[in-house]
Order: C-alpha cells, then structure tokens, then sequence
C-alpha cells in the first residue's frame, strides 16, 4: 500500500506521448497519400476509411458481421477454456494421465492447428461449426497447459491447512483449486483471444457467407484497399474493446492481489 | 464434542486420554535407504492439558504432528485420539496452526475464518455470525475484509488462530506457530493463547524448539531425542496460572525448571549438531 509512488510519478507522463502516437501516425499517412509519396489505390488513407466505416455503421452493414464473427470466436473460446480447463483439472489430479498425454499435449500445443482448418471443413462442412472448432483447437492446448500447471503450483501448506480445516476433494477443487487456477485462466484468455480472433477470420476468408473475414477477403478480390483496411480498423477497435472489458473483469477478480502487484 | 448430559467430574472420570501414543514409529524411504523420524514413542495426552514438546531442529517433532493430525500415516505403533485409532484425518475435533501462516489468499479474513464452518455445513449467515465474533475475539475487528496480503505478519497469525478456534476443535496442534513474529507480537499472542485456552478448554499440543517458550505456556513439557525421536524426560511445569509470559520468566520457580529441563535439551542439541 506504501509503495505506490512510482507508478504513479510515472502515470504522469504516460498520457501524453500515448495520445500523441495515433494522430502523428495516421496524419502522416493522410498527408503522405495528399502529396502524392504513397498511392492511395494501395495503401488508401486514414479520411477515406474512417468514412467508409462511418457508412458501414450506419448502415448496419458492419454490426451483422462483426457479431458473426464474435459469435464464433467467443464460441470457440468459451469451448476451448472449458475443456481445457477440465482436462487440466484432470491432468493435475491423476498422476497416470499426466505421465501419459502430457507430452503429446505439449506436442499439440506447439502445432499450428490452422494448418488442419482445412480437414476440419471436410468434416463439419463451411459453416461456422468448423471455425468454432477451429478457434477452439487454438485456445484448448494454453488453456489445458495453464490449468495443469497453475493446479501443480498450488501452496502445499494451503491444501493441508484445507484438509485439515476439514475440505475433502470438492471444498478443496471449490476453495483452493479453482480460485487459484481463476486468475491463470484469465490471463490465458487475455494471451488466447487474439488467437481465436485470428482462427475466426482465417477461417471465414474460405466460403463463409458472413463475418468480417469474409468482407476482408471480398474487398481484397475486388482490389478495395480502402475496404480491407476499414475491416482491419473494425477488427482493431472490437479487440480493443474485448481486451478492456477482460482486463476489467482480471482487475476485479484479483482484487486479493492488489497490494502484491503495488 | 459429547452430545450426552453428564455431571462434569463422571464425565471426566469416563473420558479416554486426548492423544495416547504406543510406541509410535515413522520412518521414510529415501535414496539413501530407510530414515527414521519417529522411534518407539509412547506417551499420553491429557484432555485440557497444555503440552510442549520440545528438541534440537529437525528431530521429528513436525512430522510428529503430521500423524497425529492424520496427515501421515505411521509406520508402526498405535495412535488413539479419544480411544479411538485410524489414520484419517479426524477435522471435527482436531485442529492445527502452521508455522507459515496458510490462509487463502484469494479469500479475506472473515472468508477465511468463516470457511471450517461452511466445510462443515453450516449456514452462511452463521458461519458469518460466528466468525465474525472470532474476528473481533483475536483482535481483529476492523479488518474483516482485508485480503492477507494487506496484513501483517502478526495478523496474519491472529487469523490463523480464529480459524482453528472458529470450530471449537478439542485438541488444537500447534507447530512452531509465534516463531516467525518479533518478540513484543509474540508475547502478546502468547498471552492470548493461553487465554483462549483457559475458556476453550481445548488440549494443547505445542511444538517449539525454544525452551524459554515452553515453560512460559506449558503444564507438561516433553523433551524429544535428536532424530529419531524419542522421549529424553517428561516434565510437570508447576507455575501458578493465570501467567504473563514476559513476566513469569523472571521469576525463581521460573527459572529453576528452565535449568533443569535445558540440561536435556543441551546434550539433545548438541547430539543434533554433532551428528550433522
């Protein structure tokens, strides 16, 4: 509690370069394209696109596709923790299962499952079950890695003091286990959301009907760098969006951690 | 713990020893063949006693507690609590403060006082009720919903304490629980301590390897061997209670015992150092 001094002399400074970074960046591209150094059929310029999202918005066009793809990410997402958080459970638990599957676990993990995206519409076809398959693929391995390990870094001292207290195995999974692995999992999904995003849009740049990789892929078949880049833009601010209210939701889930972080 | 209406005294008269130990053995298997921790123990606990035991580091006396505490199984001997053997952990009645102080971080300190209770199926608005009593009891009152990283060492070991008396466990294991506190905190909870004591009535099992400690709370002190643990002597303290701990140390009676017991120990200790 005493600590907080640093933080906040150096709080002090922060805002200032960080609003400034934006505008120069994107000023100096509107005016390099307004000179004439960069093309505006290649690279467009910030005015335009703000426009065409401004369009996009109003029209309702850009909210069918970003939910599209929000649907399947968060799908894919909410899956891929779920399992991974109970296979972890699992694998921290049963000393067996662990000697067996964790070195394949940890094999998978360092896959690039995109690559099987391809087998995975084979089987369940273009809709949006094989990208939420697919999403869940990326983020179950981190999540199942973290949980396994966060259950094995558990204070030995807290689950005999438990025990003694008188928790047997599901007060001890409910008061011990499960806060403590909360909080690794939060950051899990912090680290794993930009992959599932990722998962969602690969997978809708293929014969998806909706969703903002579709607009994307469509605007670059039709050499529209304008519109490529407003969906980027979009992407953007929707994941800027998500990781604030994760980052809220950590803060208010950790708060028993706050003065150790100070 | 006895449901049964009974006149005090038949009632005493009828109870079986709080811990009774018949040659109790430990050993543990380690790459350099078989450790013994625990030889041939056998002694009594009496219910409402306040007992210490004490020895050189590292003798046994924690992994003593472990077994009895049913976190370990022995090796060998029997083990009763209240007449009764097994090796389970027996929650209701027995209770056990850590040297490091393990409450969950993630839960404030009226959570962590409240949760022996909610283990143990009580209501929520009377786990509460009750632990927010032992808050204020331990002296706490104030700080209910501090997490235990914004407390001090001490209260940290306050609560603790509330924990394990929250549930009225008659016989309460305590493991080196001050030796980490600075000596003005540590007197002030062993004050504490013995007034809890006296109005619980629990029985007390103490272990520390400070002498000075031992005769200050204690009724009985037991010295330990170096490992393996055995018995060296088997001590009454006979101070008048209700005591202060800083007080009582300077007086005659006081120190006479501390001599005579710190005979054994010292030739325990230095068997210990002269063995490492």
């Amino acid at each position: 509690m005493a600590g907080g001094s640093y933080p906040v002399a150096a709080s002090r400074y922060r805002p200032a370069a960080k609003v400034l970074v934006l505008p120069v960046l994107l000023g100096a591209w509107e005016g390099a394209v307004r000179v004439g150094v960069l093309d505006p059929f290649y690279t467009s310029s910030p005015v335009p696109i703000l426009a065409t999202i401004v369009r996009w918005i109003a029209t309702g066009y850009v909210l069918e596709h970003v939910l599209a793809t929000l649907a399947v990410t968060l799908a894919g997402l909410a899956g891929g923790v779920v399992i991974g958080a109970v296979a972890g459970f699992a694998l921290g638990f049963l000393r067996w299962l662990e000697r067996v599957a964790l070195p394949f676990l940890t094999a998978a993990n360092a896959m690039p499952r995109i690559i099987l995206y391809p087998l995975m519409v084979l089987w369940l076809g273009f809709g949006p079950l094989s990208r939420i398959v697919l999403v869940a693929s990326l983020v179950v391995f981190p999540a199942l890695l973290t949980t396994h390990s966060a259950i094995r870094q558990v204070d030995v001292e807290i689950v005999r003091n438990a025990r003694v207290l008188g928790a047997r195995r599901l007060g001890l999974i409910r008061h011990v286990y499960l806060p403590a692995v909360a909080l690794w999992l939060f950051s899990t999904i912090r680290v794993t959301i930009g992959f599932a995003l990722a998962g969602a849009i690969v997978g809708e740049y293929v014969g998806a009907v909706r969703g903002m990789g579709m607009v994307i892929a469509f605007a670059q078949s039709m050499f529209r760098a304008r519109e490529v880049l407003a969906g980027t833009a979009v992407l953007l601010a929707v994941i800027w969006l998500i990781d604030l209210g994760l980052r809220a939701a950590e803060h208010a889930a950790a708060r028993w951690r706050l003065s150790e972080v100070m | 713990m006895s449901t049964s209406i009974a006149p005090v005294e038949s009632r005493a008269a009828v109870r079986p020893p709080a811990v009774q130990a018949v040659g109790l053995a430990k050993w543990f298997d380690g790459a350099e063949g078989t450790v013994a921790a625990i030889e041939n123990l056998t002694f009594t606990v009496h219910p409402g006693e306040f007992l210490c035991l004490v020895g050189p580091s590292g003798c046994g006396k924690s992994t003593l507690l472990n077994i009895i505490a049913g976190l370990l199984p022995a090796s060998g001997g029997q083990l009763q609590i209240y007449g009764e053997s097994g090796g389970r952990v027996r929650p209701d009645c027995i209770g056990y403060v850590f040297q490091r102080d393990a409450l969950l971080p993630w839960k404030t300190a009226l959570q962590n006082v409240m949760l022996p209770l909610l283990l143990r199926g009580v209501p929520m608005a009377q786990s509460r009720a009750e632990a927010l009593n032992w808050v204020q009891k331990v002296g706490l009152a104030g700080f209910e919903h501090h997490y235990p990283s914004q407390l001090s060492g001490g209260m940290r070991k306050r609560i603790s304490l509330a924990m394990t008396m929250v549930y009225r466990p008659s016989i309460i294991l305590m493991d080196e629980p001050f030796a980490a506190l600075d000596v003005q905190t540590r007197h002030l909870m062993e004050n504490e301590l013995l007034a809890l004591w006296a109005e619980a009535g629990s029985t007390i099992l103490f272990v520390t390897h400070d002498l000075e400690e031992a005769v200050a709370l204690a009724d009985r002190i037991i010295v330990l061997t170096a490992a393996p643990a055995r018995i060296r002597a088997d001590y009454q303290v006979p101070l008048d209670r209700p005591r202060d701990v800083a007080e009582i140390r300077t007086s005659g009676a006081f120190v006479d015992i501390y001599r005579r017991i710190w005979r054994d120990l010292r030739e325990e200790v230095a068997a210990s150092r002269g063995r490492r």
